[in-house]
C-alpha cells in the first residue's frame, strides 16, 4: 500500500515535471540567446587560427582575441610575419586598427566593416560582431534535425526592420541539450544561399565544451572555404572595460 | 639549512606561479624582412634609361624585461647599386658642393648620427641605419619614452600637416616604417580613448621641436588638438577622424607662424582633408585634398628627383596651393591586390599616377610591380621626375 502510494506520487511528480519541462520549451529567441552566451561567455580570452583555403593555395592567420560582452573586442595578429603586431579594437560603435611598426592608428569607418577581413570569407563585421544575432533578428523554430548525433532545432533568423545587418535570412542548427551551434546557412536579401557554416570537433575549452572547428563555405565558389580553429579559449575571465583602451591596444601582445 | 632550502623552494614556486601567465607573453620578439627592389628611371624616353638595385634588410627587436619596460631597436641594412648610384657620384665630381651618393643616403636628420656607410664605390653603397632605439616606461596611465622613436601625429592617409616630429615622403613607398627622431615623449591617458602628451625633439641642426597634444573621442569621432614649436615656427593644429554615413572622413590642419618675425610676417596654413569608402565587393576608394596657403598657383617644381627626398616637413609637403589625391584599390583575389593612385596639381597641371599590383607568392613572400608615372611641363611640381618602374620581391619573417 505504502509502496503503491510512493509509486503514484513519483508518477505524478514525473508527469508534473514532464509537463513543466514541456511548458518551459524555450522560445526561439531564448535558444539563440543561450547558444550565443555559451559561445561568447560574459568575457573571453583565447587564441585562434584562421585558414583561407582556395583550390590552388591556402594562407594562415593566427591571432589572440579578447572580448567582453558584445561591446568590447580586441584582436592581436600573431602571424603572418608581415601582419604581426597589428591590433583591432572595438568599443561600442567605434573601431580602430593600430599598426605598431609605423605607430599609426586608423579609425575604421562603417563601410570598411563589410569588407572581407584579411582576404578571408569573414567580414570585419563577422569578426567583431557589430550586429547582434539576438537583438537584430526575429527568431522562429522552423524544424528539427539530427546533426553529428545531436538533436537540433532549426531556427530561422529574419532581420528586424532597420537593423544594420548583412544577411537577408539565416538558418541555424542548434543542439537541444548542449546548445551547440552546429550549422548555419546565410542567405542574401534575394533569398539566395550565400554561405554555409559548419561547426565540429567538440572539445573542452575552459569551463565548457564547444565546437573547436568551424568552416565557412561560400556556396558559389568551388573549393573556397575559410576555416577557424580555436586553439585555446577561456571564458568568464577577469576583463574590465578598461582593458579595451587605446593605451592597452598599444601594449597587448 | 633546511629553512633556506624550503625558502628557496617556495621562492622558486612563487617564481614559477608568477611566470605561468607570463609565459604566453614572450619577453623578446624579433621580426623583419629581406627584399630586393629593382628600379628603372626613365627621365625621358629617348634619353638613356637608368637603373638601380637595392637589397634591403630590416630587423626589429622588442625586449620586454618586465611589465613596465619596453625596449625597441630597429635597424635597416641596405645595399644600393647600379647606374643611378654611379651617375650621382659622377655628377658630384663635376659640381662642387654636390653630395655624392654615400653622403646623400647617410645624412641623418636626427640629433645622433645613426647612419653609417660600411663600404662604397663609384657604383654601390652599403650602409646601415638605426631608426628605432628607445626605451619606454609605463606606469598605469602614464607612459614615457626616450630615444630614437617614431612619433606619429598624422591622421590623414596621404598628407600629414600635424606630423611635426617626422614627416614622410609619399613617394618613398618602400619605407612604410618611416624614419624616427631623437626625442622624449610623455603621455598620460586620461580615459579609454583620450590622452594628453608632450614631446621634445632635437634635430641634426640642433633645432628644437616641442609640442603638446590632446586627443579625445566624441560623437564617434577621434579629435586631436596640438600646439608648440617646430624648428623656427610656432605651430597650432587640429585633426579628426570619423565618418559621414558609412564613409570614412578625416582631416588635419596646422598653422605655422615664424618665431623670429612674429609681428611682421603672415603665417602658413597647411591642411588636408580626406574621405574613403569601401564597397561590399572590397573596392576601396579614397579622395584627399591638400591646401597650402603659401603655396604657388604657378609652377611648383622643386628641382630634380632627389631634392624631393630632402627636407620634407609639414610646411613643405607641397610648394603648390592645392594637390588632389585619388585612389582606387581592389583585391582581385586575396593573393593579388591592385591599386591605382594619383596626384594632381590643378594650378600647374602636373601630376602623378602610380599603378601597382602586389602578389602574395607564399605565406611570407610577396612580389610587387609598380610604376610612378610623373607628368607635366618642365619646372612644374611633378614635371621633372620622369617615369620610374619598380619590381620588388619581399620576404617577411
Amino acid at each position: 500500500m505504502r509502496i503503491k502510494a510512493i509509486f503514484t506520487l513519483l508518477l505524478f511528480i514525473m508527469i508534473g515535471m514532464g509537463f513543466i519541462s514541456h511548458a518551459q520549451e524555450p522560445t526561439a529567441k531564448e535558444i539563440v540567446q543561450t547558444a550565443t552566451d555559451k559561445l561568447n561567455g560574459k568575457s573571453s580570452r583565447g587564441e585562434m587560427k584562421m585558414t583561407i583555403i582556395r583550390p590552388e593555395w591556402s594562407r594562415e592567420i593566427s591571432m589572440k582575441v579578447w572580448s567582453l560582452g558584445t561591446e568590447y573586442y580586441m584582436i592581436y595578429i600573431t602571424a603572418p610575419a608581415r601582419e604581426r603586431g597589428q591590433v583591432f579594437l572595438k568599443r561600442h560603435e567605434d573601431m580602430w586598427n593600430y599598426m605598431p611598426n609605423i605607430d599609426r592608428m586608423i579609425k575604421i569607418p562603417p563601410s570598411m566593416m563589410m569588407q572581407s577581413w584579411m582576404g578571408s570569407d569573414f567580414t570585419n563585421n563577422d569578426l567583431v560582431k557589430v550586429s547582434s544575432m539576438v537583438e537584430d533578428y526575429n527568431h522562429s523554430i522552423i524544424g528539427q534535425d539530427s546533426l553529428l548525433e545531436y538533436d537540433c532545432w532549426i531556427i530561422q533568423f529574419d532581420p528586424k526592420p532597420n537593423a544594420a545587418v548583412v544577411w537577408g535570412k539565416i538558418e541555424m542548427w542548434i543542439s537541444k541539450e548542449e546548445y551547440y551551434e552546429l550549422k548555419a546557412k546565410y542567405y542574401d536579401e534575394d533569398d539566395k544561399l550565400v554561405n554555409k557554416e559548419t561547426m565540429s570537433d567538440i572539445e573542452q575549452m575552459g569551463d565548457r565544451r564547444l565546437p573547436s572547428h568551424m568552416e565557412m563555405v561560400p556556396v558559389d565558389e568551388e573549393g573556397h572555404k575559410t576555416v577557424m580553429d580555436f586553439i585555446e579559449m577561456k571564458f568568464n575571465v577577469d576583463l574590465q572595460p578598461e582593458f579595451f583602451s587605446i593605451q592597452n591596444m598599444k601594449r597587448v601582445r | 639549512m633546511l629553512q633556506r632550502r624550503t625558502s628557496f623552494l617556495s621562492f622558486a614556486l612563487i617564481l614559477l606561479l608568477c611566470s605561468g601567465p607570463l609565459q604566453a607573453q614572450k619577453k623578446f620578439m624579433a621580426s623583419g624582412h629581406l627584399e630586393t627592389l629593382e628600379m628603372v628611371w626613365i627621365e625621358e624616353f629617348d634619353k638613356p634609361w637608368q637603373t638601380m638595385g637595392t637589397i634591403y634588410n630590416r630587423l626589429d627587436f622588442n625586449w620586454y624585461p618586465n611589465q613596465h619596460l619596453t625596449f625597441r631597436l630597429g635597424i635597416r641594412n641596405l645595399l644600393d647599386y647600379g647606374q643611378i648610384v654611379g651617375n650621382i657620384n659622377n655628377l658630384a665630381k663635376t659640381i662642387p658642393g654636390q653630395d655624392d651618393y654615400k653622403s646623400f643616403v647617410t645624412l641623418d636628420d636626427g640629433y645622433f648620427d645613426l647612419k653609417k656607410a660600411w663600404a662604397s664605390g663609384n657604383s654601390y653603397t652599403l650602409y646601415s641605419n638605426i631608426d628605432r632605439l628607445y626605451g619606454q616606461l609605463t606606469f598605469g596611465n602614464f607612459e614615457a619614452s626616450l630615444g630614437r622613436q617614431r612619433i606619429n601625429w598624422g591622421i590623414n592617409l596621404v598628407w600629414n600637416p600635424n606630423d611635426i616630429f617626422n614627416t614622410f615622403n609619399y613617394f618613398n613607398f618602400d619605407y612604410v616604417e618611416r624614419p624616427g627622431c631623437d626625442a622624449v615623449r610623455l603621455q598620460y591617458y586620461t580615459g579609454m580613448t583620450s590622452s594628453v602628451q608632450t614631446a621634445f625633439k632635437v634635430n641634426h641642426e640642433n633645432k628644437i621641436t616641442v609640442a603638446g597634444m590632446y586627443k579625445f573621442n566624441r560623437w564617434n569621432y577621434d579629435f586631436q588638438l596640438m600646439g608648440g614649436l617646430m624648428n623656427d615656427d610656432y605651430v597650432l593644429g587640429l585633426g579628426w577622424a570619423g565618418q559621414i554615413e558609412k564613409a570614412g572622413f578625416n582631416g588635419e590642419a596646422s598653422y605655422f607662424h615664424s618665431k623670429e618675425n612674429f609681428s611682421d610676417s603672415t603665417g602658413q596654413l597647411m591642411a588636408s582633408i580626406g574621405a574613403n569608402y569601401t564597397l561590399r565587393s572590397s573596392w576601396y576608394f579614397q579622395l584627399s585634398v591638400l591646401y597650402n596657403s603659401k603655396g604657388t598657383t604657378g609652377k611648383a617644381g622643386r628641382g630634380n628627383l632627389f631634392a624631393m627626398n630632402l627636407d620634407i616637413n609639414p610646411k613643405t609637403i607641397t610648394l603648390a596651393r592645392y594637390n588632389i589625391f585619388g585612389q582606387v584599390s581592389y583585391p582581385i583575389t586575396p593573393l593579388i591586390s591592385a591599386d591605382l593612385s594619383g596626384i594632381f596639381n590643378p594650378s600647374d597641371k602636373s601630376g602623378f599616377i602610380g599603378p601597382s599590383v602586389e602578389i602574395s607568392l607564399k605565406q611570407n613572400l610577396s612580389f610587387l610591380v609598380m610604376a610612378q608615372w610623373f607628368t607635366g611641363k618642365s619646372e612644374t611640381e611633378y614635371g621633372d621626375y620622369g617615369k620610374i618602374f619598380y619590381t620588388r620581391l619581399k620576404w617577411s619573417f
